[in-house]
């Protein structure tokens, strides 16, 4: 066995494809092909900001199609990463956020400030009627604080386990209650008699504490900077940091006031980044994106993400869905090759004429290992089994169910 | 047909045959024969040490093995000391057919294992199987209250006639559809049902799934998930889910996997020119970490498709268990092949829907009962044809039971119902009866078993969780194994 290079040019631009856009065109691929990596990276960060709205539509079924006909129009298919980036690490659930418009109203705050300031963007997601509802905001009041939204903010969406105490719960809790979301209004609010009116003591400072305070004090600490720059870092390269370089990307990225676009920038340019093809495994809503990609699929078919079990705006719980090799469990593998063989490829362009060729750049599969491309030949010795007809489909099945189309 | 149709199973000891039904589950030939040489000579042995320790023999159902004539004390924790177990008597001719005094009668009765009372495998290799009975079991209906005059003034038409329930003791007695299961150890664990519940499917199934007694669990891990979780030893699937989706594996980092057809294993299976190209394809290796760990996955699932193969044949059909257990068959019937598999598998969730009787409860509840007994009866069946009949103990869940007092034709929604247990239990009465004659302030049964100390005795006794690490409320549990 050995790992094939097919084309170096455009496995290098395939890689930062499949990295940074939701949908890997291939005409993005050869768009990069022969641009050095500084001009391809400002590329992408450059590009204008698709600002078409979403609708904010009581159905939120509407409101997703929508989305992924967005994903894969990709105007700007980084934006659509960061997106659903921001989305899986501060998620929302669609069934629990009262009024399903909040999800359109929630999905436009994301997509407009997707590569803004992460300080900005929490601050939004703090006053988010979509995740007020979703943490229980609302049960939360002077008289009976209740910790969901603060602990959740502190531990998930900012500093992380281990940079604050439970009196720092108690006492944010007080602070950000009194929240109201109003479903016909559409709108979240503080109702003044159900908030908390007297001074509280945070991170050791004792003030009148409100949400913006809060979250800006939040946003201060360096932990922040630590905690979501990493994750940011994985979902791009694949690899955790710890320890030293962790809190180093932290402090730079304070520096750089938490902008969006100076991490990106930072990570695309690593030399981890371009080290190794592929990293991490696709999740079950990138891999759905990247089948959508090659087949292209009618976007309204996202009943299938749910299939491959990341339907956006459904997670299992507020902490996201789970990261890394668990999305390449028996069960996640069944479910990808079981949604290859359901897929009928008369009705896809050129699923029953494609060539090998055809097929791997289809998938932008550049660099594989030579028994996926020799089982794909082999298909060629069954037309009697299966008909004219039949290598195609068993080679672009193949293609889109090996090793390397399963991971980022 | 009655129990003595399965009489000859033996608890794992070696290689048997098939269930000796046909596929209309009426016996095949022979099926009523003496058993072999081998088989008769060892059960013999059993069966007169039975007789020497117990000095009377009688015939009848399993939990008769324990407490003679006795009425079972429905005391929680009680433990059977084998050394003292004897059998009991006829218990009003259920399982006729015996002639006293002839061993190889006898032997139809008994024809079972070592030590009588089938006991538990070693704690890492047991397996629990959760049956969830969708919409709401009515307890009184499973293991009927024979001897209450409560239970039949409240139900003038929906109640079982004390001639038709096939007796457990002198009180209670199990529903006549669910005769296989009768000849085999099964206990019930009575009072089981809500804490501070309400009536509400939604959330009473959310607290079972989550195994909290307080709901509002948005955020959490799925009660199974926690326990696959303490039991996780990497191996390709701990947590099976054969019900399709289930919110109790949700979160789990062990290996769970959701099938809700074998056939979806069929292209892993197929041993003509598509297995090797596409398995070639799938389990080369680029290189590095993920690479490999992926590798690993499909080569995982090529070996079990590969074990499965003979098994998504034979239950594709008219096996027994498909024939007479229905959609509970057919999960079954992959449960049990892939438990079969080796393949690590520790829980298992099936789910068998209807039994929301609201209306029609008579006729419906008879069909869901039996099919039960059909599905679980073959499960048992060709579990302990593979010799694992001490390692897996089939246990029931439902939201919550049915009112006592019939609507027109129906029951609605109540509070405790009775689970049911199969394997390698205490046989007879678990838990603790919650009488007809003392209901709730809606006319429902008392819970006396909070379902998280049903839970709770699941993980800690049968699969060696801790409870209090895999439940907020920290139960304690009640004994339950043999």
């Amino acid at each position: 066995m050995a790992q094939v290079e097919r084309d170096p040019e455009r496995a290098a631009a395939a890689l930062l494809t499949r990295r940074t856009l939701m949908r890997p065109l291939p005409s993005k691929i050869e768009e990069l092909v022969g641009v050095d990596r500084e001009t391809a990276v400002s590329g992408l960060l450059d590009a204008p900001l698709d600002d078409a709205q979403a609708p904010e539509a009581e159905k939120s079924e509407s409101t997703l199609t929508w989305w992924l006909n967005r994903i894969s129009e990709n105007v700007n298919g980084l934006q659509e990463r960061m997106t659903f980036l921001w989305h899986t690490l501060i998620p929302s659930h669609r069934y629990a956020v009262g009024n399903q418009a909040f999800v359109g109203m929630q999905l436009n705050m994301i997509r407009s400030r997707a590569l803004g300031n992460f300080r900005d963007l929490m601050q939004a997601f703090a006053a988010d009627p979509a995740m007020l509802k979703y943490l229980d905001a609302e049960s939360s009041t002077a008289k009976n604080p209740n910790e969901n939204l603060a602990r959740e903010i502190m531990e998930l969406f900012t500093v992380g386990l281990g940079h604050y105490s439970e009196e720092d719960v108690r006492q944010a809790a007080l602070a950000l209650s009194g929240w109201r979301v109003d479903g016909d209004g559409r709108r979240a609010y503080i109702e003044p008699k159900r908030a908390y009116e007297g001074e509280t003591t945070f991170f050791g400072e004792t003030k009148q504490w409100d949400t913006p305070s809060i979250v800006d004090r939040l946003c201060d600490h360096p932990a922040t900077a630590a905690h979501i720059g990493s994750r940011v870092w994985y979902h791009f390269t694949g690899q955790y940091l710890a320890g030293e370089a962790r809190a180093e990307l932290g402090a730079w990225w304070q520096g750089q006031n938490l902008d969006i676009k100076p991490l990106l920038q930072r990570i695309f340019l690593d030399q981890q980044f371009w080290e190794n093809h592929y990293v991490r495994p696709r999740t079950g809503f990138e891999y759905y994106c990247a089948v959508q990609n090659v087949l292209n699929l009618d976007p309204s078919q996202h009943w299938r993400a749910k299939e491959l079990g990341q339907m956006v705006y459904e997670p299992p719980n507020v902490g996201g869905w789970p990261e890394g090799d668990r999305w390449l469990s028996p069960d996640s593998m069944l479910r990808r090759s079981g949604m290859m063989f359901s897929i009928d490829f008369k009705d896809v362009p050129n699923g029953l004429t494609a060539t090998t060729e055809e097929i791997l750049d289809a998938c932008g599969l550049y660099v594989l290992n030579d028994q996926v491309i020799s089982a794909m030949a082999a298909t060629a010795d069954h037309v009697d089994e299966i008909g004219e007809e039949g290598p195609p489909q068993l080679k672009w099945r193949i293609a889109m169910s090996c090793p390397e189309f399963q991971l980022q | 047909m009655t129990g003595s149709d399965y009489q000859d199973f033996d608890y794992g000891e070696q290689p048997h045959q098939p269930p000796s039904v046909g596929p209309d589950g009426a016996p095949v030939d022979g099926a009523g024969d003496a058993p072999s040489t081998t088989d008769d000579v060892i059960t013999r042995r059993r069966l007169l040490q039975g007789m020497g320790a117990a000095g009377a023999v009688g015939a009848g159902a399993w939990w008769q093995l324990r407490g003679g004539n006795q009425p079972q004390s429905a005391v929680a924790s009680k433990r059977v000391d084998t050394s003292v177990l004897e059998v009991g008597a006829n218990n009003g001719g259920q399982t006729e057919t015996l002639a006293a005094g002839s061993v190889d009668d006898l032997l139809s009765q008994f024809g079972v294992a070592d030590n009588v009372l089938l006991t538990p495998a070693p704690v890492d290799q047991r397996v629990l199987v959760l049956i969830e009975l969708e919409g709401g079991n009515d307890g009184l209906s499973t293991v009927v209250p024979y001897s209450a005059g409560a239970y039949y003034d409240r139900r003038p038409n929906l109640s079982i006639a004390p001639e038709s329930v096939i007796p457990i003791d002198s009180e209670v007695g199990l529903n006549p559809q669910l005769a296989r299961l009768s000849q085999r150890q099964v206990a019930v664990v009575e009072g089981v049902g809500p804490v501070n519940g309400n009536l509400s499917h939604f959330e009473m199934v959310e607290r079972w799934d989550y195994g909290s007694t307080e709901g509002g669990n948005a955020s959490r891990a799925g009660f199974l998930a926690r326990v696959v979780d303490r039991i996780d030893s990497g191996s390709p699937v701990t947590g099976l889910s054969v019900a399709g989706h289930t919110p109790r594996f949700t979160n789990a980092s062990a290996s769970t996997l959701s099938i809700e057809n074998l056939n979806a294993l069929k292209v892993l299976t197929n041993n003509d020119w598509i297995y090797p190209i596409y398995r070639q394809s799938l389990t080369s290796v680029s290189g590095g970490p993920v690479a490999n760990t992926l590798a690993g996955t499909w080569n995982q699932l090529f070996s079990m498709g590969r074990s499965l193969a003979g098994d998504i044949e034979r239950y594709d059909g008219d096996s027994p268990i498909v024939k007479n257990g229905g959609g509970l068959g057919r999960q079954l019937a992959m449960a049990a092949a892939l438990i079969k598999a080796d393949l690590g598998i520790r829980v298992v969730h099936a789910r068998m829907g209807g039994f929301d009787t609201h209306d029609g409860h008579n006729g419906r509840h008879e069909r869901l009962m039996g099919q039960l007994d059909g599905a679980v009866d073959a499960f048992l069946q060709i579990i302990a044809d593979a010799g694992l009949a001490d390692r897996v103990l089939v246990a029931t869940t439902s939201e919550f039971g049915r009112r006592v007092s019939e609507n027109s034709s129906g029951l609605d929604h109540g509070a405790a119902s009775t689970m049911l247990l199969f394997g390698p239990v205490v046989p007879g009465r678990l838990g603790d009866p919650s009488p007809v004659s003392n209901l709730d302030n809606r006319g429902n049964l008392k819970t006396t078993i909070g379902f998280d100390r049903y839970l709770a005795s699941l993980a800690q006794e049968w699969l060696g969780v801790d409870a209090g690490a895999v439940l907020d409320s920290a139960p304690a549990p009640i004994s339950i194994l043999a």
